[in-house]
């Protein structure tokens, strides 16, 4: 069955591994019970152990097996490496022109550039004195345009974490940046806020002065209660930004305060959302 | 863009000047006699020495070009400067960090909501006040 399921893997359309026989709406019912058993207690009760034995395989293997962690592993009929690694000249049949070890690479690809050149020059000479000879210069060219590569390549995964890091930094100056913007708006409106209520209260402490001290008869008992409410009035129409209609000194003052932290309020509220 | 690529793309277009100039030369030139008995007869086959000769020396020039830009390229690689292991635990201190920052974010963000409720709030208030007077 092995056989014939590594057969299958590399045709086009591979039938599913034979696994799938096990998956029983019996067989799940017992895995659910062997789990909930294995919680509860570590001996399983004597009609489950039964039922598990008659079963060919262990019940837990009905899991879906933990990903592999290190070594190799077969994936749809090819080997994967769990690390990825680049392969040495060696182990890709070249020869390795520049010394092994830590090398300076600069210096190294230079040299290799340079020797490429001469290479072809001297690829020109024997293709005019001795043509049918060409072939050993040629090789020499490819094994040095093959070196320069790799040395290329060694970089490449340092480049990558590089990288990696980069963004990383990036992405954590971008939410400090924006934390903080967020805090200082925040205090901002607090500050704005708290204006506010020191003034509302304000009023109500003028609304209560006026209502409890001994009012004069006529005209200005009509005028005194009518004060409060043209100080509401002119709140509010400082919040339709209108302008108040002229009056006496302090409520003047109040007014114009009250108008600035409405509109500031509005622009805050504004930038928030 | 990317300058490893760039290197990259240098060293194959060098390789790619051997190629051409090799083919050129071998495929535009005159016929020329190899037995002074067997004398050249037609003279319709690639071109004059002289055209062959300075389009040579372009190529020359061509690849040397080549050669000295590569070099040019070479010298400005950045060096490496951390072995892998360095990097990793760069990697992984950045993320802790990372974490902490959007634990920070998100609890400004937070407050900030709380905040935006109270105004409307308070804004809803006052319209109510100049709504009843």
């Amino acid at each position: 069955m092995e056989e014939a399921s590594a057969q299958q893997q590399s045709s086009a359309f591979p039938a599913p591994p034979f696994y799938f026989q096990r998956y029983t709406t019996e067989n799940l019912a017992l895995l659910q019970r062997a789990k909930s058993e294995k919680e509860q207690s570590d001996s399983a009760s004597p009609d489950l152990a039964k039922s598990l034995s008659k079963l060919p395989f262990p019940v837990l293997a009905l899991e879906p097996p933990p990903p592999v962690q290190s070594g190799k592993y077969w994936q749809f009929g090819r080997p994967f490496d769990t690390q990825e690694t680049l392969a040495t000249l060696e182990q890709q049949g070249c020869q390795q022109l520049y010394p092994k070890g830590p090398i300076d690479r600069v210096k190294e690809l230079k040299k290799l550039n340079h020797s490429a050149i001469f290479n072809f020059l001297e690829l020109v000479h024997t293709l005019t004195t001795t043509p049918g000879e060409h072939y050993k210069r040629v090789d020499e060219i490819r094994m040095i345009f093959i070196n320069m590569h790799h040395i290329l390549n060694e970089y490449r995964p340092h480049q990558a974490r590089e990288t990696l890091r980069l963004m990383m930094q990036n992405q954590l100056q971008t939410k400090k940046q924006e934390t903080e913007a967020l805090k200082r708006t925040c205090a901002d409106l607090r500050s704005k806020l708290s204006a506010l209520r020191a003034l509302k209260e304000q009023r109500q402490r003028s609304l209560a002065t006026i209502n409890s001290s001994t009012v004069a008869p006529g005209d200005s008992d009509v005028e005194m209660t009518s004060s409060p409410d043209h100080q509401t009035q002119d709140s509010k129409a400082s919040l339709v930004g209108a302008s108040s209609s002229g009056y006496p000194g302090a409520e003047n003052h109040i007014d114009a305060n009250s108008r600035r932290t409405m509109d500031r309020l509005m622009t805050m509220v504004d930038s928030i959302e | 863009m990317d300058r490893l690529t760039q290197l990259q793309d240098a060293i194959d277009k060098l390789a790619l000047l051997f190629v051409s100039s090799l083919d050129h030369l071998s495929k535009n030139a005159p016929l020329v006699a190899l037995n002074p008995d067997v004398p050249v007869v037609t003279t319709e086959h690639g071109m004059p020495k002289e055209i062959l000769q300075a389009s040579a020396q372009e190529l020359a020039l061509d690849i040397s070009r080549q050669a000295k830009e590569l070099e040019t390229l070479i010298e400005n690689l950045p060096p490496i400067t951390q072995t892998p292991e360095e990097q990793t635990l760069d990697l992984e201190l950045l993320a802790q960090e990372n974490d902490r920052a959007t634990e920070e974010y998100e609890a400004a963000v937070l407050e900030a909501k709380k905040l935006l409720q109270e105004v409307t709030q308070a804004l809803r208030e006052i319209a109510m006040d100049q709504s009843n007077t």
